[in-house]
């Protein structure tokens, strides 16, 4: 019925999209590894109704086997259920966080190119220092200064992330406030405020998004790193990178314990990765087929 | 441009990065819940010794004297005293620092070998197999887990096929080499210590491939890129006309002017390197500054936590600012026009 209430225009618009993607092989493969993804994320856990901390001492460390496809751990906590319900706490993180440094990226970014000036040049200067030391290293000692929780590494990685966005903010407001549509709401009085948030952020949110897509992987995997180093999720909680640290100390005898938290994470972290890709590729004709 | 002006300019640049960072530890070092002299002082001290502790820290003095403090020790070499091991943390790190370069620098002579042949056949083949295969690759090196991807490589030749050692920098018996660099392989060779140089060749493999796993694809993406660009240069049409082989046309024209822009992303992957070497010193047990800093944190010991940060910074600007005039004396145009 969705669909049918479609005018034609926005109807045709979403088939040329759709047979855009349709002819581009990498994102049409992200696309539907991303689905297999949100239905094993996002569905399962609610059909199957598992408990991940559910302890059976009994079967502790089990091979995979049709009662536990992806074994057991120490305790007896199925795998597979872990896996499914840590998809929810892996991907949930990396979209708070890209969400959120996205967010703060652009009206940091927008806010600097329209101001310009003095307040420009500290605001870029600041983030040229925070760009030229290496961000990992940056959001590992900041995630270790705060404490280690997961609550603690989101925060740190959304905040390294930041200048990232404020600089592409801060570029393509660069373009866009020369535009004729800006000059007319500045003629007529709007206030900074206004020109960024109705004139400005609309119309530099394409390349942001390109690029958020393109972070989403990146950002599993600097959370499941941290997790794995000590700074993340902490136990019992199911997250995938802390899963894949748990399962170390069995990792020669019990393989499927680190095995099958990190497919996952590999798995997804590719199916956002091709997507990103693929939108990029779609959205800048000049790059179609270079990356 | 003059490379002096760049010079100069890419230093002014430094000294703010040199400040920025320190003032971005020495912030997060006060973000950090309790109290660092207790912390330094140990469980059992009472709160004398605390109070001594702290006022020889200067923690009473106002925030901008102990910033005062220390950027000055900064300058001096001082990062501070380990919590845990209770040595200056410049020794612990000048200690553990040869292990993680020797590895950082294997694991990126490897990426290079690997990804500059991927990503010249990418190009010339392009959107034929091994193109498909490159971009594959790419995008599972980037997708990958390196702290994972290090326990599949210690299952699969360690633990199943026995090829190469589980962790460490030597076998057991084999003494290290008389220390010259701190680098066992190059140690190993430079005193003619071969058994040394073996084993630690052999010790490295593992690590190696699973730190430089990730470069291989970003590498080879940036030379596929670039060689494409050379390839529909007119120069290339005109050494074809003038008769030059296909073999000489890539390997003798095209690819050394694609190679310059690459040169650039080297110097990036050194910071991603040295990130990639804490999860994989973790994995393999290599004894660097990776597994030393993991160790800190498991110990709270803040100090040498900013002191790794500070130090892999300042590394990680001075080998870009080194790739940046790499770049302008190996690009002509560059040098003169800017």
């Amino acid at each position: 019925m969705a669909v049918l209430s479609l005018s034609p225009t926005r109807r045709s618009d979403l088939a040329r999209t759709w047979h855009r993607i349709s002819q581009s092989p990498v994102t049409l493969t992200g696309l539907v590894m991303l689905v297999l993804v949100a239905l094993c994320v996002g569905i399962l856990p609610s059909l199957l109704h598992t408990d991940p901390n559910a302890i059976n001492l009994r079967a502790r460390l089990a091979a995979p086997s049709w009662a536990h496809p992806f074994g057991t751990d120490e305790v007896g906590r199925d795998i597979f259920t872990r896996v499914m319900h840590g998809g929810r706490v892996s991907i949930g993180v990396a979209l708070f966080v890209v969400a959120v440094s996205t967010s703060v990226g652009t009206v940091i970014g927008g806010l600097s190119g329209i101001l310009g000036g003095r307040v420009d040049t500290v605001i870029m200067r600041l983030m040229d220092v925070v760009l030229a030391v290496p961000s990992l290293v940056l959001t590992m000692a900041l995630a270790a200064a705060l404490g280690p929780s997961l609550w603690n590494a989101m925060i740190a990685i959304a905040v390294v992330r930041i200048p990232t966005y404020v600089r592409l903010a801060r570029g393509q407001t660069l373009v866009v406030r020369e535009a004729g549509y800006v000059m007319a709401a500045r003629v007529f009085g709007a206030r900074s405020a206004q020109i960024l948030g109705l004139h400005v952020v609309p119309n530099i949110l394409s390349p942001i998004l390109v690029q958020a897509t393109l972070d989403i992987g990146a950002v599993i995997l600097m959370v499941a790193g941290l997790s794995f180093i000590g700074l993340g999720a902490q136990p019992p909680a199911a997250e995938w990178g802390a899963m894949v640290s748990a399962g170390r100390s069995y990792i020669l005898d019990q393989w499927w314990y680190s095995a099958f938290p990190g497919v996952a994470i590999l798995f997804t972290s590719i199916a956002f990765n091709l997507l990103g890709d693929g939108i990029r590729d779609l959205s800048d004709p000049r790059q179609k087929g270079r990356s | 441009m003059n490379i002096l002006v760049v010079l100069r300019r890419r230093v002014l640049f430094l000294i703010l990065v040199v400040f920025g960072v320190s003032l971005i530890t020495f912030a997060i070092s006060h973000m950090i819940p309790g109290d660092p002299a207790r912390l330094l002082a140990g469980d059992r001290a009472n709160d004398a010794m605390v109070a001594q502790i702290r006022d020889k820290l200067g923690l009473n003095q106002p925030l901008y004297v102990q910033y005062g403090r220390y950027i000055m020790g900064l300058f001096q070499g001082d990062l501070g005293t380990s919590i845990r091991t209770g040595r200056p943390v410049s020794e612990d790190i000048a200690a553990y620092f040869p292990a993680t370069l020797e590895l950082v620098i294997v694991a990126l002579v490897l990426s290079v070998a690997l990804g500059v042949p991927l990503g010249v056949a990418s190009a010339v083949w392009r959107n034929g197999w091994i193109d498909q295969f490159a971009r594959t690759f790419a995008a599972i090196g980037i997708s990958t887990p390196a702290f994972w991807l290090g326990l599949v490589l210690l299952v699969a030749f360690y633990g199943r096929l026995g090829w190469f050692p589980g962790g460490g920098r030597l076998a057991t018996g084999i003494e290290a080499p008389l220390r010259i660099t701190g680098m066992y392989v190059l140690d190993g060779v430079l005193t003619a210590n071969w058994a040394a140089a073996r084993s630690a060749l052999w010790h490295l493999v593992l690590p190696s491939l699973c730190l430089g796993f990730v470069h291989v694809g970003v590498i080879a993406r940036q030379i596929r890129s670039a060689m494409l660009d050379q390839l529909s240069e007119d120069y290339i049409r005109t050494a074809r006309a003038a008769g030059l082989s296909k073999a000489q046309v890539i390997l003798r024209h095209a690819l050394p002017n694609a190679a310059i822009p690459s040169v650039t992303v080297l110097g990036l992957a050194f910071g991603d390197l040295l990130y990639g070497a804490v999860l994989t010193e973790t994995v393999f047990a290599w004894p660097g500054m990776g597994a030393y800093v993991v160790n800190s944190i498991g110990s709270l010991d803040f100090p040498a936590v900013m002191g790794f940060t500070v130090v892999v910074s300042l590394a990680y600007v001075l080998v870009n600012l080194a790739v940046d005039l790499t770049y302008i004396v190996l690009d002509p145009r560059i040098k003169e026009v800017g």
